[in-house]
């Protein structure tokens, strides 16, 4: 009886040990991040923040070794290097566009980024307002880059932004995704807003913005002059108002 | 090209590839509203007056000049969309009367253009529109396309009076009508990343109780640009390629680039519209043939009223 009992528990044991050993090779514990900034990236830069996965969450990367342009960030998930895109924030420096990370191995990846956003830097943005999604749209410059958009919902501070290589869209009507939204960034308030500015963008700005931007095409549907007063009227009920504040980086004295 | 034919292009080209807009009238204010951009269900009454030089219908000559105005009514519910446009033309240019020789087989003057040749566009003083449009979206992608899908049916009054060239004597008093048909739908591919928005369409324009009867089929694609901004103007050009039936010119014989810049004045709420339409056009006797359309118009909108939200 004894000799049996053994039996069924070893053979527990050695399943439970097979199972433990194969779960560990498909989904590793965590994922060791890589970052390798140029020279002309790194310059200046104290703090690096990763953002992935399409969120607008930057979680900050530790240096290492210290003082080089290299950074180092560790996840508790399994990161497939093929689907998902990364990005950085580059501490109050601006921000970088969205890249995919090579596979040193399964629990390793290394991405390395060339090019800092251009134009002015808001270190800040704070959106307050009626619970809806956001869409940061980041551009695609350089050959290694990759169409991405980075989102989260709002109320919320965004940082790092850098409206010369994204576009921040606002989901204003509730059965249009973000990435087909309203970009609030060619409104000509927030575009004209200097080192620090509160503003607020109604249905009035909104309209305008929309209108203009389903002609360019921006709004996922071909290109149409759509009456003004009917995107309005839409974006009166609920009332569609956000309350802006911007804190823009000084600009860099040569 | 053989209607049945042209039929069965128009049918496969459907079913294959994405769907399409329509030719409308340069004078005619866009409707497109995405049903994600509505919080509800839409009326909305819209008002057109302005003027039109060297004006076609469905890239058939018209003649002369026309001022216009134009009443819209669209009722946007769900994913549908409802029309009614009704057209007024103001000081058209009206056919003098038509004259006919007492001959055994009846000549009339002046003639009108002969089988080969482009028609005459028809020369009533008004035209009404109904138009039915459905919206798709494909909501699965992560920026969801939205088309328009729609069918328009117009119909223009023709009243030809016919008289004696000897004693100019009514003879015969003719009431006729010039309708159209036209299916259209937007249309959206990506070549290397690049987003190709247009509209293909279909119409067929046909005229009896005439003494010109006439019926063509047009099967065009229209490759809309996207619009840009300059200051307080924005822009927008369109390239009209495609086939016209009943010319006596098979294959492409239609180019037509078109422009267009729009100014909104704020505080009256107008759109003012600049519209040159250069329509090159080929027939059997003419051979290619270029019409400049000019349009000038505003827009505004008279009453608009959301409800059901």
């Amino acid at each position: 009886m004894n000799e049996c009992r053994t039996r069924i528990t070893c053979a527990v044991l050695l399943g439970l040990s097979v199972a433990l050993a194969s779960e560990g090779q498909t989904l590793p514990p965590k994922t060791e991040l890589f970052i390798v900034l140029d020279q002309e990236t790194c310059k200046d830069v104290a703090d690096v923040y990763v953002a992935y996965n399409g969120r607008d969450s930057a979680f900050l990367a530790r240096r290492e070794p210290p003082d080089s342009c290299n950074w180092k960030w560790t996840t508790m998930e399994p990161l497939n290097p093929d689907i998902t895109p990364f990005s950085l924030r580059l501490g109050g420096m601006g921000r970088t566009t969205c890249r995919r990370a090579e596979a040193r191995d399964i629990r390793h990846l290394e991405v390395t980024f060339t090019r800092r956003g251009t134009g002015p830097v808001v270190k800040e943005m704070k959106i307050e307002g009626p619970n809806v999604a956001y869409l940061r749209d980041v551009e695609v410059i350089d050959e290694e880059d990759i169409s991405c958009g980075e989102g989260k919902r709002i109320p919320g501070t965004l940082f790092d932004v850098q409206f010369d290589v994204e576009d921040l869209r606002l989901q204003v009507f509730e059965e249009k995704k973000a990435a087909c939204s309203v970009i609030v960034n060619a409104i000509p308030s927030l575009a004209k807003a200097r080192e620090w500015a509160t503003i607020t963008i109604g249905p009035k700005q909104l309209a305008p913005a929309a209108v203009k931007q389903a002609l360019e095409t921006r709004l996922c549907f071909a290109p149409t002059f759509m009456p003004v007063e009917a995107i309005e009227e839409s974006l009166s009920q609920p009332k569609r108002s956000f309350q802006i504040t911007v804190t823009k980086a000084p600009p860099k004295v040569k | 090209m053989p209607a049945r034919l042209l039929l069965g292009t128009v049918a496969a080209l459907v079913l294959l590839a994405t769907p399409a807009a329509a030719q409308r009238p340069v004078f005619e204010p866009d409707d497109f509203i995405d049903p994600g951009m509505l919080t509800g269900n839409l009326f909305i009454s819209r008002l057109v007056v302005g003027g039109v030089w060297n004006q076609t219908d469905h890239f058939r000559p018209i003649g002369g000049d026309a001022g216009l105005v134009i009443l819209t009514n669209s009722l946007y519910v769900d994913r549908y969309q409802f029309d009614y446009k009704h057209t007024e033309f103001l000081d058209r240019q009206k056919p003098g009367p038509l004259q006919r020789c007492g001959c055994s087989e009846p000549i009339y003057f002046p003639t009108p253009p002969p089988a080969g040749a482009t028609p005459a566009g028809p020369p009533g003083q008004r035209s009404d529109t109904l138009q039915l449009a459905f919206y798709r979206t494909d909501d699965a992608a992560r920026a969801p396309v939205t088309r328009r899908y729609r069918v328009s049916w117009s119909r223009e009054e023709i009243d030809t009076v016919v008289v004696s060239p000897a004693t100019g004597r009514r003879v015969e008093h003719r009431s006729g009508h010039d309708q159209s048909f036209t299916f259209d739908a937007d249309t959206h591919f990506s070549i290397r990343g690049r987003d190709v928005w247009g509209s293909l369409y279909f119409a067929r324009a046909s005229r009896s109780g005439t003494v010109d009867k006439r019926a063509q089929n047009e099967l065009a694609y229209v490759s809309r640009f996207p619009g840009w901004a300059a200051g307080p103007l924005l822009f927008r050009a369109k390239l009209t390629v495609g086939a016209i039936s009943g010319r006596g010119a098979t294959g492409l014989n239609l180019i037509n680039p078109y422009f267009e810049t729009f100014w909104r004045h704020d505080r009256t709420k107008a759109n003012f519209h600049f519209v040159w339409s250069a329509e090159r056009m080929r027939s059997g006797l003419e051979g290619w043939r270029t019409n400049h359309q000019i349009a000038v118009f505003l827009d505004r909108t008279l009453y608009l009223k959301m409800f059901g939200r």
